[in-house]
């Protein structure tokens, strides 16, 4: 009985002139999306290869002097994500590369220049088509699955026939989201057929599993939104009614609800921009190097009131030589730890408050199934908050990672004598620089996006269970008359 | 009269709706197989309520229905199982051709392993025009549709039809023709239940006719009295009379 | 006889609950978005304190447009700063908002409210106008008495338009004028009459959706029909157009990317600057001057003549999917009010010529040794030129269409069977 009713269902929506205008918008803005992403990667990958090599040459020829000029500035570059073409996310948000110097990282651009054509308009991806258009078409199917009937006084002809109405909800549900599914597969197909065409590696690495993964969470967030409009069309006796109901709960879905979450973070924890933050950094990196420049002059004068610290060739050193020898490192080791310590709290403490204030405004944006939908999917494809955070822990590992490798092979010594007049001395490790670290982020796997999205993902299924027991419960009691 | 034969059965029926107002005021009837029964009165009667009643789209006040037995209000679906519903304006789904339309209301009567030609014949058998059965319902007169409703209800073969208002708004060719189709039914032993203003055609179809006012069966004839009676003067005397009259 | 059918519409929406939760759901929007971009424009003034550039800096850097909070535009594109160094212009971020929700749901500014919101609104207001006043009999009613069809057209059409344009014109203005509260925003008589033209160029916006929504309703029996036909067009309008023109452009035309350009202007720089030494040498270092500024010279040719050609390639492919684009009202209206406020793409190509005289300007004081450079002042086009440059347009294009469908929908309405 059920299979009747859900094959009515199907052949309804099938027979119905909304069905083709929907399978052709799908069949040809899902495939061509993913085809003009694609294009649009290739042309980053290459811009990444190229600038990645300048970048290592460059390195190379860094030489000591300019180490010892502070002059260096080493880019690492980030590797576009393949997934992307999917889901494009923050991908064109994070800055292109960091530039690091002894003093610490600086972000570089993050979009290239003729992107911003696209900015004014915004972004046609998979994601998006997903999250806007399909949502909406979504509802627009449910709209009259149950209102529609009682319009036309079909449901009473069916219900005056000996089956229970639960069996009509969920052969009505089913039949109409498959009627939405079919189209959607074939044009997900369609979009694998023309990536595979244009050499995007569809079975290779662990593209097919996320692919996949891509997939059902798209058919699942169509159920839900097709579970939602069921909700609100058994709730209305019009399907007009109903439409503009379900409008309204779209354009909130949409347009209010994950800026609402933004708004009212802003509001309670507000935050420092990082310009403020990283500006708010080198002053306090400065007046530290000061201090420590002045600390070094004081000892050095104590020790050295005729300004002689270099041993005479031949000469043993004196005791005050020795003594400073072992002085000089130890304040400025003191010195060092200290500014990585007071400079690590100002970000420990940043991080922290853009924490609290980003999971504030994001678990209330998740409560739009369309947030969560789009932030659940931008984790998996790796164009989302994880990748943000991954990237931003590579950075600084870098930061290290450059530090052992080019800016501790030159230590330079300022100081400044309580005189007044100031002294530098340098010294070098004479090893040649070789080939430039690499630079690579890890990537999540789907289950550190799916644990990381529960809120999500919790939203998501909250939607689906509420909205389903409220349209069982409103056709439960519906007054047939 | 066995209990056997009596199909349909209202038994002290009362229906008062949630804004007060009493639309079924202790209702008895019964309609037996192969007899047809009208139910008159003038619109807010009860008359569609008790179809209501009968079909479980709402609960009773007090009383029971029964369909070929089955207390309506105890177990809906098994009761169901034995009554075909043809409404006032019998609504189908526009896009689908009569055919299936035909093929969906089978289904859903339990029907499921009919063939094309069979339903082809119910289709003749009401006298819908050939070239009309693969053609998208939307583009049906009234007459057209009212007829694909009788054949869902005929195809469901179910003992008991019930119809609300089925001959309003139909011209007198197809309202006859319509006619002619339920005197068919009754003859293979349906019991027909049907409500209508129609006097005259209640007249001339019905074994037995009821006449409702405010909710209360006020006049119950059977064909033989009705032949020494004026119908219509006794409806408009009923519908003239105050109520505290009746 | 216009206004009789005018005020019984406007009526009859005051009464509907559609109205009411249409005019809420508009308010709270509005409101969200100024504030929202309220704070991003603040934010990225503070941030505009902190990277502006100390006097005799070699840095071009814009404060952020007040502008912006109604049309963001490109506008954190434009401010940017651009530091200047011989070997040419480093972009650096510059005011970054921070907001990182921006990145999944785009700026949710004026235009965008508008363009997506109010156009769904106007459609929901236009829909029912024709095809459900037939269904239930109320148009046969009408017409039967002696009224033309073309006053009733018109009458439904005013006032549907003002029980739409009125709510939004007042609470875009409450907004405008809560803004003005705050010292540190200062619009000036400019910028506020770009606001009130940008309010203009969104009513004809509006009014446009409100005709297609009717004509489509004068096409179909159904009402329910209407508003999914409505929908389905809507949604390719407002979303799927506009992204298919910048996409169709780019395959036809191919801008050298930004990388390209780099290495080419190293590869200018590393041969001079080989040319040179070995000139050089070859006079044995005398009469340096003269060598080293002829090739500095040549490079700056040849650097102007590389970003000259960049510039028209770019500016090809801008011009062809904008006209692409034009196809949907939704995009005519993106360029002219983003144009309108001095966050276009126009203005930002400008913006980034007039930074690079600026460079050729610092990098002449430069060779002559001059340390101090002036500062770079970006002043905006005016609306006279903004106008005149695509802007009127744009606004010609908008009315016409909504002339078109107004038009249309009176045909289509003449030859409605009522029944």
């Amino acid at each position: 009985m059920l299979k009747t009713i859900i094959r009515k269902e199907l052949l309804e929506n099938i027979f119905s002139f909304r069905f083709p205008l929907f399978a052709v918008l799908c069949l040809v803005l899902i495939p061509l999306g993913m085809y003009v992403n694609q294009a649009h990667l290739e042309k980053k990958i290459r811009d990444y290869q190229e600038q990645d090599r300048l970048a290592a040459d460059a390195f190379t020829k860094i030489t000591m002097a300019d180490v010892m000029a502070g002059k260096v500035a080493v880019r690492a570059f980030r590797p576009p994500v393949r997934l992307s073409v999917f889901a494009q996310g923050f991908e064109s948000v994070l800055p292109q590369y960091y530039e690091f110097t002894q003093d610490g990282f600086t972000p570089g651009e993050a979009a290239s220049g003729d992107e911003s054509l696209a900015s004014a308009q915004g972004k046609i991806d998979f994601v998006f088509l997903v999250q806007m258009v399909l949502s909406l078409i979504a509802l627009l199917f449910a709209s009259d699955v149950i209102a529609g009937e009682k319009e036309a006084g079909t449901l009473r002809a069916i219900l005056a026939n000996n089956l229970p109405r639960d069996s009509v909800l969920f052969g009505k549900i089913w039949g109409g989201f498959l009627a939405l599914w079919g189209p959607f597969t074939v044009a997900f197909l369609l979009g694998l057929i023309v990536l595979l065409a244009v050499g995007f590696p569809v079975f290779g690495g662990n593209s097919p599993v996320r692919i996949l993964t891509l997939f059902f969470a798209a058919s699942f967030f169509l159920l839900v939104y097709f579970v939602i409009g069921c909700m609100i069309s058994s709730s209305f006796g019009k399907s007009r009614t109903a439409l503009v109901v379900i409008l309204l709960v779209w354009v909130s879905f949409q347009l209010i609800v994950p800026k609402l979450g933004d708004m009212i973070a802003d509001l309670v924890r507000p935050i420092r921009t990082e310009t403020e933050v990283s500006l708010a950094k080198s002053l306090l990196a400065k007046s530290l190097d000061d201090e420590m420049a002045r600390e070094l002059g004081r000892q050095y004068t104590l020790l050295f009131p005729n300004g002689e610290s270099i041993p005479k060739k031949g000469a043993p050193p004196t005791p005050e030589q020795t003594k400073w020898s072992a002085l000089e490192p130890e304040i400025e080791k003191n010195a060092r730890s200290n500014k990585a310590r007071q400079l690590g709290r100002i970000d420990e403490t940043y991080r922290q408050e853009k924490r609290t204030r980003n999971s504030l405004a994001s678990n209330l944006s998740v409560l739009s199934p369309s947030a969560a939908f789009g932030r659940l999917l931008a984790d998996i494809c790796g164009t989302g908050e994880i990748e943000r955070t991954k990237y931003m822990e590579a950075v600084q590992a870098y930061q290290g990672t450059l530090e052992k490798a080019v800016f501790s092979k030159v230590t330079k010594r300022v100081m400044i004598l309580p005189g007044g007049g100031t002294r530098m001395n340098f010294a070098t490790d004479r090893e040649a620089l070789k080939a430039q670290p690499k630079f690579s982020i890890s990537s999540a796997t789907p289950g550190e996006a799916f644990s990381s999205n529960l809120s999500s993902l919790a939203s998501l299924l909250f939607w689906l269970i509420a909205s389903f027991a409220a349209a069982y419960i409103r056709f439960r009691t519906y007054d047939v008359r | 009269m066995s209990k056997q034969n009596l199909i349909l059965k209202a038994d002290d029926l009362s229906k008062r709706y949630e804004d007060g107002v009493l639309a079924l005021d202790h209702l008895n009837l019964d309609v037996r197989a192969g007899e047809v029964y009208c139910l008159l009165g003038a619109n807010g009667a009860g008359k569609t309520t008790t179809i209501n009643l009968f079909l479980n789209f709402i609960p009773p006040t007090t009383g029971t229905c029964y369909i070929n037995g089955v207390d309506v209000t105890k177990d809906p679906l098994e009761a169901k199982k034995y009554v075909a519903f043809v409404s006032e304006n019998v609504m189908l789904y526009g896009n689908f051709t009569a055919r299936q339309n035909l093929d969906f209301f089978a289904k859903l009567g339990g029907k499921t392993a009919l063939t094309k030609d069979a339903y082809y014949q119910v289709m003749r058998r009401v006298s819908l025009q050939e070239k009309a059965f693969e053609q998208r319902v939307k583009t049906f007169s009234k007459g057209m549709r009212q007829k694909l409703g009788i054949s869902i209800a005929i195809i469901k073969d179910a003992p008991a039809i019930l119809l609300d208002e089925p001959t309003s708004g139909l011209d007198p060719k197809a309202a006859e023709e319509f006619l002619e189709i339920l005197q068919e039914l009754k003859s293979e032993g349906k019991a027909i239940f049907m409500s209508t203003h129609d006097i005259f055609r209640a007249k001339e179809i019905g074994d037995r006719i009821g006449i409702m006012k405010e909710g209360r069966l006020v006049l119950e004839r059977t064909r033989e009295e009705l032949q020494f009676e004026d119908l219509v003067k006794i409806y408009i005397d009923y519908m003239k009379s105050e109520p505290h009259m009746a | 006889m216009i206004w009789t059918i005018a005020r019984k519409e406007i009526a009859s929406n005051l009464l509907s609950y559609k109205f009411f939760i249409v005019i809420l759901l508009t308010t709270l929007l509005l409101f969200t978005s100024f504030f929202v971009l309220y704070k991003d424009y603040k934010g990225r003034q503070a941030d505009y304190e902190l990277v502006r550039a100390k006097p005799g800096e070699p840095i071009a850097v814009v404060p952020p447009n007040p502008l912006s909070i109604f049309a963001k535009g490109l506008d954190e594109a434009m401010t940017r700063s651009f530091e200047i160094s011989p070997i040419g212009i480093d972009v650096r971020t510059g005011q970054k908002s921070g907001n990182a929700v921006f990145a999944f749901f785009p700026a949710p500014d004026f235009v965008y409210v508008v363009k997506i919101v109010l156009s769904l609104v106007a459609l929901l207001f236009g829909f029912d106008q024709v095809s459900r006043e037939r269904e239930n009999g109320v148009l046969r009613l009408m017409l039967s008495n002696a009224v033309s069809r073309a006053t009733v057209l018109a009458g439904k059409w005013l006032g549907n338009f003002l029980s739409l344009a009125v709510p939004f014109v007042l609470v875009t203005l409450i907004g405008f004028a809560l803004m003005n509260l705050d010292p540190g925003i200062s619009f000036g008589p400019s910028g506020t009459g770009r606001f009130l033209l940008l309010i203009a160029i969104a009513l004809v916006y509006i009014g446009l959706f409100l005709s297609l929504g009717i004509l489509v309703s004068a096409l179909t029996r159904r009402s329910a029909s209407t508003l999914v036909i409505l929908l389905l067009v809507w949604s390719l309008l407002v979303f799927v157009l506009p992204n298919l023109g910048t996409l169709v452009a780019r395959q036809i035309i191919d801008v050298p990317s930004v990388k390209a350009l780099s290495e080419k202007r190293t590869q200018i720089w590393t041969r001079e600057i080989l040319l040179q030494i070995v000139e050089q040498r070859a006079v044995n270092f005398r009469g340096d001057g003269a060598i080293r500024k002829r090739h500095l010279d040549a490079i700056n040719t040849e650097l102007n003549a590389l970003e000259a050609d960049y510039r028209t390639k770019f500016d090809r492919l801008v011009r062809l999917s904008k006209t692409i684009n034009r196809l949907s009202p939704a995009a005519g209206f993106v360029y002219a009010a983003t144009e309108l406020a001095g966050t276009g793409i126009g203005e930002e190509s400008r913006l980034k010529s007039e930074v690079i005289r600026h460079k050729d300007a610092v990098l002449l004081e430069m060779d002559r040794g001059v340390k101090e450079h002036p500062a770079f002042v970006y002043r905006y086009r005016t609306v006279g030129r903004v106008l005149a440059e695509g802007g009127l347009f744009d606004l010609a294009w908008l009315t016409i269409a909504l002339i078109l469908f107004f038009a249309l929908g009176f045909v289509a309405f003449v030859r409605y069977d009522v029944r």
